[in-house]
Order: structure tokens, then sequence, then C-alpha cells
């Protein structure tokens, strides 16, 4: 259909329009001035790679780095080497890659095991090694020369030719990291940084996350230096000293850490101010040329972390969004604002009575697979199980020998005063607290010793008493990470762009989108999960944790902070997903009516032990259950 | 015999100034749970108020004294400044928003410091004692030798450093600070005035920083940028010491100069490049491993509740 050929061609003029003219203005650049601004313009795209390598780490990861010139310098003086050795240039940035990985594991093999202050210290130990041990002894060996390579005709000895060059490199760069922070790659990351244990709840391995930030960040910054190296024809030991890594981490955090297009301003903020100043104190004192540009850049940097932790771009774009030429957004990168420093403003939404039609859920998210497995009346296995799982704290016990059963199918809820090791029974379950003895199975298979986000990919979900949403993302995008065990493709597909993940990527986006739609909150979508009140966050909790259709679900004291209204939504909630979607619960709860009302089968916890277990109506009227949980004189004489 | 207990004593004398400075790092970190990058900055402007004092002049006691006292108030009022305007406003942000914030100050003052004084190396006239002293001599290893002015840098470590061990032992001040340290929330519920008693210690941590770096541009040289190593060096001492025990400083310091005294040497067969210079580093990368479990315990997000 002409029309439609029409449409989809307009779309795609909209989609890559913006992409061809800025490559086109990218690609004109070094022809319409001097060569030497053709130069400088190479500095800035180099300099910008390398705020993308803390953008990655730092912003997305999380991991303040103070030696992130030790990387830089590696790419810069493998150059100089392999200048020395006469190897073809476009091995230069693979072998500064190559090199720097193993650097980039054991910085993240420590990062996990430190708080991140004192991460930042050790990066400071890693930078001094670096300078001391390697760049000043092959400086001194006289590994200094880079050579501008040639490459068939093109001698890339001329400024505007390098240029391209180093553009196309940065493209590359900066598409890659732009695929993987949207994707799935990027969701998990975010998801890291807020809250290990909340990414382990969803299947992400924050382990193998963090290593892969590292990994990346270290390529970008090696590769960074290789053309860094190659720019200046040089490298020396003291262009990547600590100073050399605190300017770079102040531009990119002055740019906006943790935006692809904020390490663009970045780079501009590394160069720019020297030259933009060189004009009018040439000849006079170098000291003031200097120092014009450390010296705005300081102080921006204090101005922006304490003002504005989004920085020149979070600035442009509120701007933007005032004038009305831009939708506001969550402020999905914001690694480092105080969360309590925004405003909760009145969201205007309220959750309604329940009113959604049977079946509206089961369209939308579909059911348990587990749940074709069993049959009533069939002898299946425990969907879940603690056998006499005991923990303790020094000289305390908070669990003794509990053991605790969940049938497929059934709602069971845990009840018992504070303190009860109701949390600890379900930390135990699903990964969080390792039990000094028992065991803990799920549907049959031991999963005792599996790190918990292996338990979430097992089909094992969970919630918290405090919802640990990522605050920084919008609802939606809370729920997409809900889908990432669901996920098949990988980082490669990711960043290339293959059919299948972009395919599953929308197919995750329609079925989270019919969610909020079946549950009537397409209205809070788009809102930051940080500016819901506290009732809507522990309901979005419980969505995120539902949509990979989990096969046990725990959720911990869900009607917790929730008003009467938004606990009677919330039962019907959880009853739908046991009912409908096969989604065998447990849950911990303090609402008498809400336990009463929905469970099949209720466990009575009292200082770590099991005082009962029954039916609702058992439980009720057990004796010691009243004396313990009602204290004795409700007991009736 | 006689190489080693000189390389063992200047080691020691060498460590004082880390001392000094590590105890800068967590007199402030317990005040608020924040390390202060900018401290090498603070000294070092400090130290160049010190050297404007002293240009030009003979290196008299009383005008080093004043001089000297100068500097270090210089540096305390940074550190209040500081405080005030870049760390109070984020008692509620991330734990690494303050570290940010005060490299952001480090940065300013580098950068000050070169635009007034310039960055070439710089000494400051003073009266410190020159000569060595023959301490050697009294137990018969004749060639033994300690810097009269070493020994000064020792003793006033170690008393200032015992001194404020006291007063964050044993008096209402130092309860308060240690009160902040455990629950700044639980502190601020019972009167503190958490920013005030903050504000103090970043000054105070300030000065003893101060003290150290102006004692070590006296006696060595003064540019923009050497302090900074002096600091991350001291930074080591500090985290060996937990960032909470002011009484590890006063061993910490002294240690990290012996281990670098050594560690320069031919102790290992041969010398090795750099070596001298990053031992403090693997140290620190090794003391924090093994101390990994005990530290990552207030990490806040290990429990899932």
């Amino acid at each position: 259909m002409p029309a439609s050929a029409a449409l989809g061609g307009r779309r795609a003029l909209r989609t890559f329009g913006p992409w061809i003219a800025v490559a086109v203005a990218v690609a004109a650049y070094p022809f319409l001035v001097s060569p030497y601004w053709a130069l400088i313009g190479s500095f800035v795209v180099v300099y910008a790679v390398v705020a993308l390598s803390l953008t990655v780490l730092t912003g997305w990861a999380g991991a303040v780095s103070l030696s992130q010139a030790a990387f830089v310098g590696l790419g810069a003086f493998t150059a100089a080497e392999l200048t020395a050795r006469h190897t073809n240039f476009l091995l230069w940035i693979p072998v500064a890659m190559v090199l720097s990985v193993p650097a980039s594991l054991a910085m993240g093999a420590v990062a996990l095991r430190l708080p991140g202050l004192y991460f930042a210290v050790v990066t400071l130990a890693f930078g001094v090694v670096a300078q001391y041990m390697l760049f000043i002894p092959l400086e001194n060996n006289g590994t200094t020369q880079v050579a501008r390579p040639r490459l068939g005709a093109v001698d890339f000895g001329n400024e505007r030719y390098f240029f391209l060059l180093c553009a196309l490199a940065a493209a590359l760069a900066f598409g890659a990291t732009l695929r993987i922070g949207r994707g799935r790659t990027g969701r998990a990351l975010l998801t890291v940084r807020t809250s290990r244990t909340a990414a382990e709840a969803l299947a992400v391995d924050s382990v193998r996350y963090r290593t892969l930030a590292f990994v990346v960040s270290g390529c970008l910054a090696s590769g960074a230096g290789v053309l860094l190296g190659t720019l200046i024809q040089s490298s020396r030991s003291n262009q990547f000293t600590l100073f050399a890594s605190i300017q770079y981490l102040a531009v990119t955090f002055i740019g906006g850490i943790g935006s692809v297009l904020g390490a663009v301003f970045a780079g501009a903020l590394q160069v720019l101010p020297t030259e933009l100043i060189r004009p009018f104190v040439e000849g006079r004192d170098s000291d003031v040329l200097r120092q014009s540009a450390p010296l705005l850049q300081a102080t921006l940097l204090v101005v922006v972390v304490v003002l504005r932790p989004d920085g020149l771009l979070g600035l442009l774009r509120s701007l933007g969004v005032r004038a009305g030429w831009l939708q506001p957004r969550p402020p999905r990168e914001v690694a480092f604002a105080a969360p309590s420093g925004r405003a909760r403003r009145d969201i205007g939404f309220t959750l309604a009575d329940w009113d959604i039609p049977a079946g509206r859920l089961l369209a939308a998210v579909g059911r348990a697979p587990g749940s074709d497995l069993w049959l009533p009346g069939t002898s299946a296995p425990p969907a879940l199980e603690a056998a006499a799982v005991s923990v303790r704290y020094g000289a305390v016990v908070a669990l003794d020998a509990v053991s605790f059963s969940v049938q497929p199918g059934e709602l069971v809820a845990v009840i018992g005063p504070n303190g009860a090791g109701k949390t600890t029974l379900f930390n135990c379950c699903s990964g969080f607290q390792a039990p000094q003895s028992g065991t803990v199975t799920l549907r049959g298979a031991d999963i005792t010793h599996l790190p918990a986000h292996r338990r979430a990919a097992a089909g094992l979900g969970r919630s918290f008493q405090t919802p640990r949403l990522v605050e920084a993302m919008s609802v939606f995008e809370n729920l997409l990470v809900g889908f990432h065990p669901r996920l098949a493709h990988g980082v490669p597909a990711e960043v290339a762009g293959f059919s299948y993940a972009l395919a599953e990527e929308g197919r995750i986006r329609e079925q989270a989108a019919a969610l909020l739609d079946a549950v009537g909150l397409s209205a809070v979508g788009g809102l930051a999960a940080g500016d819901l009140p506290s009732g809507l966050r522990k309901v979005v909790e419980v969505l995120r944790a539902l949509v990979p259709v989990p096969d046990v679900l725990l959720l911990d004291e869900p009607s917790a902070g929730l008003d009467p209204r938004e606990t009677r939504w919330l039962g019907r909630l959880v009853q739908t997903v046991n009912r409908e979607l096969g989604v065998t619960v447990a849950l911990i709860e303090h609402d008498m009516s809400l336990v009463m009302g929905i469970s099949d089968y209720v466990y009575v916890l009292d200082f770590g032990r099991l005082l009962a277990a029954g039916t609702p109506a058992e439980v009720r009227s057990d004796p010691t259950v009243v004396a313990a949980y009602l204290g004795k004189e409700a007991q009736p004489a | 015999m006689e190489l080693y207990t000189q390389l063992v004593l200047n080691g020691i004398t060498n460590g004082a100034v880390y001392g000094l400075l590590a105890a800068g790092f967590v007199l402030v970190y317990r005040a608020s749970r924040a390390i202060n990058f900018a401290q090498a900055g603070m000294g070092a402007f400090g130290a160049y108020v010190l050297f404007d004092v002293m240009r030009g002049s003979g290196g008299g006691t009383g005008r080093y004294l004043a001089g000297f006292a100068l500097g270090v108030a210089v540096a305390a009022a940074i550190g209040l400044l500081t405080e005030r305007l870049a760390i109070r406003p984020l008692r509620r942000a991330p734990a690494l928003a303050p570290l940010i914030a005060t490299v952001g100050v480090l940065l300013l003052l580098q950068t000050l410091i070169i635009l007034r004084w310039g960055g070439d190396l710089r000494s400051i006239p003073n009266p410190l004692p020159r000569h060595p002293w023959r301490i050697g001599r009294l137990v018969g290893l004749d060639s033994v030798v300690v810097n009269q002015s070493a020994v000064l840098i020792l003793i006033v470590m170690v008393t200032l450093v015992s001194l404020l061990t006291l007063v964050v032992t044993r008096t209402r001040w130092g309860l308060t600070i240690r009160s902040i340290s455990d629950n700044p929330d639980g502190a601020a519920g019972l009167g503190v005035r958490v920013g005030r008693v903050s504000g103090q210690a970043w000054a105070l941590g300030g000065a003893i920083g101060a003290v150290g770096s102006l004692l070590a541009a006296s006696t060595t040289i003064l540019n923009p940028y050497a302090l900074f190593v002096v600091q991350i060096k001291a930074l080591v001492v500090g985290v060996f010491a937990g960032l909470e025990d002011l009484r590890l400083c006063l061993i910490g310091g002294p240690l990290l100069g012996v281990v670098e005294s050594l560690a320069g040497s031919r102790i290992l067969g041969h010398q090795i490049a750099g070596l001298s210079d990053s031992v403090g580093f693997f140290a620190l990368v090794a003391v924090l491993l093994l101390r990994a479990g005990t530290i990552t315990e207030t990490l806040g997000d290990t429990r899932a509740s």
C-alpha cells in the first residue's frame, strides 16, 4: 500500500533523520574548520568516550573510580608499545581492550567485596600502582612515541582524516553503549545499583552484571586511550595521574553522569574551556590559561554534586520540560541524588475498588508454567518446602528447626508477632539467608545452596516488606525488570540489534503495558517509582514480582503501609493471582481479616518456633495461638 | 645491620606525617561518614600561607610560629567552610556524593594555589633544627643518624594524636562525635546538634592534617601536588585504622613509613622500580580484603527485609 509505505517512510525519517543529520554534520566538520580545530574536535570526541566509560562504571554500576586515567594510560602505552613493534593499527584498540580485561576483572572482584567508599580508596591505590610500576618504568624504557597510522592511501597524519577516524570509533562506542543502556542489561545494572537484594530477587545475577560493567568501562577507557595516544603522538606517565582521573570524573559529573548524551557534554567540557579562553590570554600568563579549565570544572563539580546531581544535561532537560519542548520523564540515570531530596508531589491517582473482570489478568500475564504439571488429587511434591531450617545469630535463635511446606496451588499465610522469624524464614527460602541446618526444596528440587538469583530464575518470586523499587526508573520500566528471567537474548544480540532480541524486547513491552492496563494502573506507568505514595509502591512491587509468572510467590507483609481500601484491593489481587494464574503463594501478614479471608492454610511462628499450623478456622481456635498471639488476657476464661 | 637500623628509623620518622593526616581522615569520617579528599588541598593551602609569611625572612622562630598558626587556622577555616557548603547539604544523599564533593574541593584548592602561587617548587625558610643526631652511638652503631626535625615531627604527631584520642574518648565533645558516628539520627533526636559538631570535626580534622602538611612542607619541598601523594598514603593508614580507631593511626603511620623505607632498599635482593611508592597500596588492598567481612556489615543493603 503506498499510503502505509509513505507512513513507514515518514516514521523511518523521524527515527533516523536526526541521526543522519548528526552524522552528516560530524563528517563535514573537519572540512569546514582549520586543521587545528579538527584536532580540537578529535580531543572532544576521545574525551567523550573516556566520559562514557565513567558513565557506565559510575553512573550505571554505581562504582566511583578515581583511577580511570590508568585505563586510558594503558591504552596510550599500548599504542606506544605497538608503534615500536610496527603492529598494524587496526589491532591497537583490540589489543588494548584485551589487556584491560584482567585489570577490570580484578577491580570488579575487589568492588564486589567492599562498600563503595572503600572501593574508591582502592582505585586510588590501583592508579598509583599503575603509575609507579607500569607507566614510569615504560617511559624510562623509552616507550613513548606513538605514530599516526596510514591505512591504504589514507594518511591519518592529516588532522581532518584523523578526526573522522576518532568520530567513527566514538560513534561505535556510543551506539553500543546506548543499546546496552536502554535494554535488558541497562535495566539490570540500574537495579543492581539501587539494590543488590532486589536485583537478586528478580533473577538478575548481580555479580555478573557488575563485572560486565567493569569490563565494558575498562574497554571503553583503554580504547579511548589508544586514540588519545595516537592523537598526541606520545604517551607520558604524567598525563595519566590521579589528577587526570579526578578531572575525568569531574567533567563526567558536570555533563550528567549516567547519561550517554551527558558524556558528549563532558568531552566538550574537558577540552573547550581552555580553547575558548586561549585567545584572551594568549602570550600573557600561561598559568591562567592552564588553570582556567580546572577552575571552572572544580567549581562546577561542587555546584553540580550539591545542587544538580543530574548535571548539565539534567538542567537542560528540565528547562526543555518547562518550555514545553520535552516530555517529563523519570531521572533514570541519576545515580547520586538523595532519594528524599525529590519532592513527593501529589500524583493525583488513587487505587479504585477492585473491579477487574475475571480472566483479565490471565489474558495479560498468562498462567504459571509449573501449574500445568500438577492436578488436584495427584501426589505432586510440595511447591516449596523448608525442612527443619535453623538460623542462629550468635546466641540468638532466629529459627529453630522450622518446617514449612506449601502445596502446589495453595495460598498459605505465615503469621506471628514481630521478631518471630517470619522474614528470616522467607529469606532462607529465597536465598538471602543461609540456614545453619535444614534444606529448602522447590518443586522437589533441592535449592538450599543455590544463589538467590538462580532461585528466582527457577520460578521463586518474592516481594519485600519495604518495597525495593528502582526509584529512578518509571513504573513501567520497573515491570520490565521483572521480565529479566524470561528474556533469552544476551549482550551481543542487544548491541548488534538482532531482530529476535528486538522482538523479545517489543513483546515484553506490550505485556507490561497490558498488565498495567488490566489492573487499571496505566495512568502511573510513566511516573518515576520514587514519586509513588507508599501504598502504590507496594502494589507495584507485587506486580513486578508477578510479571515473570513465578511458580511460587513469597510476599512479605504486602499490606503493610496500605490503607484499608488498598489492602482489600491487594487481597483480591493476591487471590486472583493464586486462583487464575495458578501461582502458589505464601505471604507474611499482620492483617488478620486478610489472612483469614484468603488463605487456605496458616502457619504460626513465635520466637523462632512453629507454634501451630492448620486451616484458618483451626488456627483461630487454637488456644496456644490465641495465648501467644493475642496475649493471655484475650484468652476466654 | 646499621643500614637496616637506619632504614627503620627513617621509616618511623617519615611515617609520622602519615599518622597526623590519617588522624584527620578518621576524625572527619567519624563525624560525617565522609572521606575528606580535600584534606591535602587544605593543608597545602595552609602551607602556602606559611610560605607567604616566611618568604624573604631569615626563618625566625617567632615569625614561623605565627605563620604556622595562621596556616593551620586557614586550613581549619576551609574545613569548616567545606562542611557547611558541600557536605551538610548532602546528608541524605548516597554515601559517595560527599566523596565526589570533596574531590571537587580538592581540585578547586589545587587550582587556586597554582593561580596564586604558581606551580614551581618552593621552600619555606624555617627555624626547625637541621642537624643530624648521632643516635646510633648509644648502641655502638656509629653511622646511624636521625634528623632532629624528623624527631620533632614524630613527637608532635604522637602528642597530637594522643591528645585527640583523649578528647574523643574522654570529653563530652568526644562523646557527641561518637554518638554521631554510631547513629546520626538518634543523636539528633537526643538533642545533639549534628551539623555543628560535624562542622567542628571538619575544622579540627583540617587543622590536624594541616599540622602534618605544614611540617612536611617545611622539611621537604612545597609544590601544589607533593602533599597529595602524602595524603593518599595517609589514607592507606586511615583505612588501616578502619577510619575509626585513632590509636591505630599512631602505629599505622610509622609502620607504613618503615614498610616503604624497606621496600625501597635492596632488601628483596634487588631494587624493584616503584615498589617503595606502591607497597603501601598492596598492603591496603590486602588489609581491606581481610577486613571485608567486618566492613560490608555497614553496607545496609545486605539484609533483605
